[in-house]
């Protein structure tokens, strides 16, 4: 099906780079009219992010929402495979160069891949935070952490500080727990959760401390983690005197937000542009996913940071767009489809963000028709945090907990008897006509976010019988005493358990009820064994290092990246110059983030004002060894 | 911006640079250094480091003699480190008629009074026990070459120039020259300057920042390709330059490979994008003739432009119908070990109207006037 010749050389129409969603959509879309089609992945199992998500993810039906990221993978991947599209893994693509060539690492032999197309779905990177002693052992990604526990089933720590709620934040915490680790803080540096109200309710209820305003100062320990430094912090995230304090812990993960992976695409010489709201360095893109390049498009987060279900529709839109190229026909009627979709997933006060940053892309230098109807810079007012509503009453029903506006509705799709609606768009809250409701509970179930729960005001005289998804260890048997849990965590009274229902259907979760004193009713959202949780020990703080190293790869510190800045050295091309920054084996990949904030800092500038580094080719190192291993044809020096 | 300057000096590259600071130290005000991008962003950053003396002709020898007596006192008179290791440069030979070469340009280059000598592939093995020797009749060897980091040497400059009084604008393009009466009129993006002399230190761009005044130069850019290894322990002290294999390679103090070749066949462009096929190519060389490096990565590659004139040799002086242009280009890939010395003659042709270091007559660009009596250097990768 691919030409190839001595297994070092190939060529495809469409060559695909990264399988997650956004690259295994396109590559599905574009196989259904297209031969060639190749996808490369650096992992040695493709699926990119979703096989280690854990979580039901949120969003439409159709992106199939409530399924676990890692069932998503297997379907899309089996999708493919089934109409015969051709995977490279452990295949690392090192450079794109004019004409359509890319070259990769395959194992221990470097190959080359032209192509009439390419899509560049690589997705992101995470970026670091820079605190005195955050290189010690223990300080973990969270993308790390989540590799490790759900692929590798090891723990990272017993007692973890999570910094940044975040939406992966906040998911990595619920997935600790899960895996048996205690979360002892969630540290969040803006005054407000940043990720969805019900990832973190969720953590809450199980007694996790969100923290916001105040962010981490400094971990220290013997040779490995064994505390961290915390404070309260001013809107300009500077620490509040006297505020600072210490906790335990054994273990920091860190989610402080990605950053689209775009070194490809440098060194395609795309054009790129730094958009904030699309969380840095972006490629500049029409509505079809196509670069400043005509042959080359993007998809997924390098395009912009977004959740999975956008991943998915801007890589079904690059698919079918360079394959309707190649046959020289219009993708427009199936792509407007899927731009009405993308609309309804950045609909909504949580898409602002996403909306004004393609929109500020896409306003630069595209014409696009559709702009307005898909894009749009109106947004209703911003909505402040969420408020529990107040149930005056105690009636008997369903106790829908989902009251921020965000792209999600298998609650509806899951309602036998038609009786949750949403009105208006996706993103829009449902609600359900208690007069059909009849109590299946299966709603509770197939809800991504844990949102919904049944209160019985009439199963007992007294009591409620308030009936929960649990989905943690250890899990509760019929007729054990726990103790019942509010929205924070704290305990209010013991509970028996009245019920345990599992089913195969319910995809692992158990359907768990227990009794409380009726007044307890709209309270009562969790329960944990006996003593389980318990409060967060404020230690007093530490004394720590002043210093914090920012570039790994060359051992430089942050006082003396500030003393070059100070001395004159106000860009990356400057300061590369006089402190090895950006020069190692990550080519800045870690670092270049944190330099761009102190550059901000101190000179004012915007972080789209700074000229970013020059990303060269091979974005990884490659052996000498694989590299002399290469075919060159004649007509390759033409 | 409407000034008058004494000199502006079009390019901030190392060559620039070194005008710069060598006119700040003999007193001479009003100097205005011009560079479009950030300082050391053309050759000067791009190239490999190395400096040697060891040269085919007198010309070349006895500029490069100077140059690196510069580097070595670099530190004790700028006060910057500038990472300058003394570890030889060795050229292999391969066979009888190569060796004759070598030894004829050592000749030149002892009577010049640099030390080099011919070596035999045992010495060779006690240099560079890591160096594969097979085919090897002999090598020159110039104990007294070596290396230092671009970087640095821009940074020494640019800051010791500064505070000699020196005006330093990076991201400024000269845009367009005009001759007037006792000098030119720089046109920039932001506006004219009127320097009495103006300093051609434009590296690739020379010969359209020549043609601005209506000279014409013969320097052509040639994209050549580079790449830089992951650092390993130090084991390596000499640049290696083999011509028969065209490669050069050394490592630099930070530990890391630095090597390229010239892509033969290619025409002069300003392209400077970097070519896969190059870097296969010179893995390929670097294993064959270091075999122990073939574990260890390669890091990141680029190209640059070599701007090349007919001999090889730098163009200083003069340019022809425009003497209020002092050229100091063509340096034909050797740009940043001559910087230092370049720098000075210019310097002082400005401040003394004459070189005092040495005579520049060899380097005027009305050598290319007669035809044959250019004497080409030969040994260039």
């Amino acid at each position: 099906m691919i030409n190839e010749n001595s297994r070092k050389e190939y060529s495809v129409d469409i060559l695909i780079i990264g399988a997650g969603p956004a690259g295994l959509c396109a590559g599905i879309e574009a196989r259904k009219t297209c031969q060639k089609v190749l996808m490369l992945d650096d992992k040695s199992e493709p699926g990119g992010q979703l096989i280690k998500q854990t979580h039901m993810f949120f969003g439409s039906k159709k992106e199939l929402a409530g399924m676990r990221g890692f069932d998503i993978s297997r379907q899309l991947l089996n999708e493919y495979r089934a109409l015969g599209g051709e995977i490279f893994t452990d295949t690392i693509a090192l450079g794109i160069y004019p004409g359509g060539i890319v070259t990769a690492q395959q194992g221990d032999l470097f190959i080359k891949i032209h192509s009439q197309k390419i899509i560049v779905a690589t997705g992101a990177y995470e970026n670091m935070h820079c605190f005195p002693n955050c290189d010690l052992p223990g300080v973990y990604g969270a993308g790390g952490v989540q590799t490790l526990m759900n692929l590798d089933g090891v723990l990272p720590g017993k007692r973890i500080l999570m910094v940044g709620a975040g939406n992966i934040g906040l998911i990595v915490s619920y997935q600790l727990l899960q895996a048996g680790a205690k979360v002892a803080a969630v540290v969040e540096a803006r005054p407000d959760v940043r990720g969805y109200e019900v990832h973190a309710a969720k953590i809450r209820r199980m007694g996790v401390p969100i923290l916001c305003s105040h962010s981490i100062q400094s971990a220290g320990g013997q040779g490995k983690v064994e505390w961290a430094n915390l404070a309260r912090v001013d809107q300009n995230y500077r620490e509040l005197p006297g505020s600072a304090f210490s906790i335990d812990v054994d273990a920091i993960c860190l989610s402080v937000g990605l950053s689209p992976l775009t070194e490809l695409l440098s060194t395609a010489r795309i054009a790129l542009k730094y958009v904030p709201q699309l969380c840095g360095l972006v490629p500049i893109h029409d509505l079809n996913q196509r670069t400043s390049n005509p042959d080359i498009f993007v998809a997924g987060d390098v395009s912009g940071i977004e959740e999975a279900s956008s991943a998915m529709v801007t890589g079904r839109i690059a698919g079918l767009t360079a394959a309707a190229d190649l046959r020289g026909v219009s993708a427009a009627v199936e792509t407007t489809k899927l731009r009405d979709q993308l609309a309804e997933l950045r609909a909504g006060p949580v898409g602002e963000n996403v909306r004004i940053g393609k929109a500020r892309l896409m306003n630069l230098n595209f014409n696009h028709r559709n702009f307005k109807k898909t894009i749009s810079l109106d947004s209703p007012a911003p909505e402040k945090t969420p408020t529990p509503p107040v149930f005056a009453e105690l009636k008997t029903g369903l106790a829908i907990e989902c009251y921020q506006k965000i792209p999600c509705n298998p609650c509806v799709e899951s309602c036998h008897r038609d009786s949750i609606k949403i009105e208006g768009q996706m993103t829009d809250l449902p609600s359900c006509d208690s007069e059909d409701c009849d109590g299946c509970k299966l709603c509770l179930v197939n809800c991504p976010g844990l949102a919904m729960f049944y209160v019985d005001y009439e199963k007992e005289p007294g009591k409620a019988e308030v009936t929960i998804v649990y989905e943690t260890v250890p899990a509760p048997q019929k007729g054990d005493t726990w103790e019942a849990l509010d929205r924070n965590g704290k305990v209010i009274q013991l509970a028996e358990i009245s019920a345990v229902r599992s089913a195969k259907s319910f995809d692992k979760k158990l359907l768990v009820s227990f009794l409380v004193d009726r007044e307890n009713g709209p309270r009562a959202r969790h329960i944990a064994p006996i003593a389980w949780t318990g409060e967060l020990e404020k230690l007093p703080a530490k004394s720590a290092p002043d210093d914090a190293i920012i570039c790994r790869c060359e051992d430089v510190y942050e006082s003396t990246v500030r003393n070059a800045i100070l001395a004159g050295h106000q860009s990356f091309a400057d300061l590369k110059r006089v402190l090895r920054i950006g020069m190692g084996p990550c080519q800045g990949k870690t670092c270049s983030h944190l330099v761009r904030q102190i550059l901000c800092q101190m000179t004012g500038k915007r972080p789209e004002q700074i000229v970013p580094q020059t990303t060269r080719t091979p974005i990884k190192p490659v052996r000498l060894e694989v590299l002399a291993s290469a075919k060159i044809l004649e007509d390759d020096y033409a | 911006m409407h000034k008058n300057v004494n000199v502006a000096i079009i390019g901030g590259g190392c060559v620039g640079l070194s005008v710069a600071y060598h006119l700040g130290k003999l007193g001479v005000e009003d100097v205005l250094l011009l560079e479009r991008d950030y300082l050391g962003a053309g050759a000067t950053c791009r190239c490999g480091g190395g400096m040697r003396q060891q040269w085919s002709t007198r010309g070349n020898v006895v500029l490069a003699k100077h140059a690196v007596q510069a580097f070595a006192n670099f530190e004790n008179e700028l006060g910057q480190d500038i990472d300058f290791v003394q570890g030889g440069y060795l050229l292999p030979a391969y066979d009888q008629q190569m060796l004759d070469e070598f030894e004829e340009n050592i000749h030149i280059q002892n009577q010049a009074g640099i030390d080099t000598r011919l070596v035999t592939p045992a010495e060779v093995n006690k240099i560079v026990p890591l160096l594969n020797t097979d085919g090897m009749l002999g090598a020159s060897f110039g104990p007294g070459d070596g290396k230092a980091n671009p970087f640095l040497v821009v940074e020494g400059y640019a800051n010791r120039a500064r505070e000699m009084g020196v005006e330093i604008k990076t991201h400024q393009a000269v845009v367009g020259l005009r001759s007037c009466d006792e000098g030119i009129e720089v046109l920039t993006e932001s506006g004219k300057i009127f320097a009495r002399t103006v300093v051609n230190a434009a590296g690739g761009f020379a010969a359209e920042v020549a043609a601005m005044v209506g000279v014409e130069i013969p320097v052509r850019p040639y994209r050549h390709q580079v790449f830089v290894t992951e650092p390993v322990e130090s084991c390596f002290d000499p640049m290696v330059i083999d011509l028969r294999r065209n490669i050069y390679f050394s490592q630099a103090k930070h530990g890391a490979f630095i090597t390229g070749q010239t892509d033969h066949g290619e025409l002069s462009s300003h392209n400077i994008s970097e070519r896969w096929q190059s870097g296969v190519q010179i893995a390929r060389k670097l294993i064959s003739m270091v075999p122990r490096l073939k574990k260890v990565g390669m890091l990141r590659q680029w190209a640059g432009s070599y701007a090349v004139t007919p001999d090889s040799q730098p163009i200083l002086g003069p340019a022809a119908s425009e003497p209020n242009m002092l050229l100091a280009c063509g340096f034909s890939g050797h740009g940043f070990m001559l910087s230092p010395i370049a720098g000075k003659l210019i310097a002082e042709h400005i401040a003394c109207g004459h070189c005092e270091t040495l005579p520049i007559d060899d380097y005027l660009m009305t050598r290319f006037e007669t035809q044959g009596s250019i004497c080409a250097e030969q040994n260039v990768v």
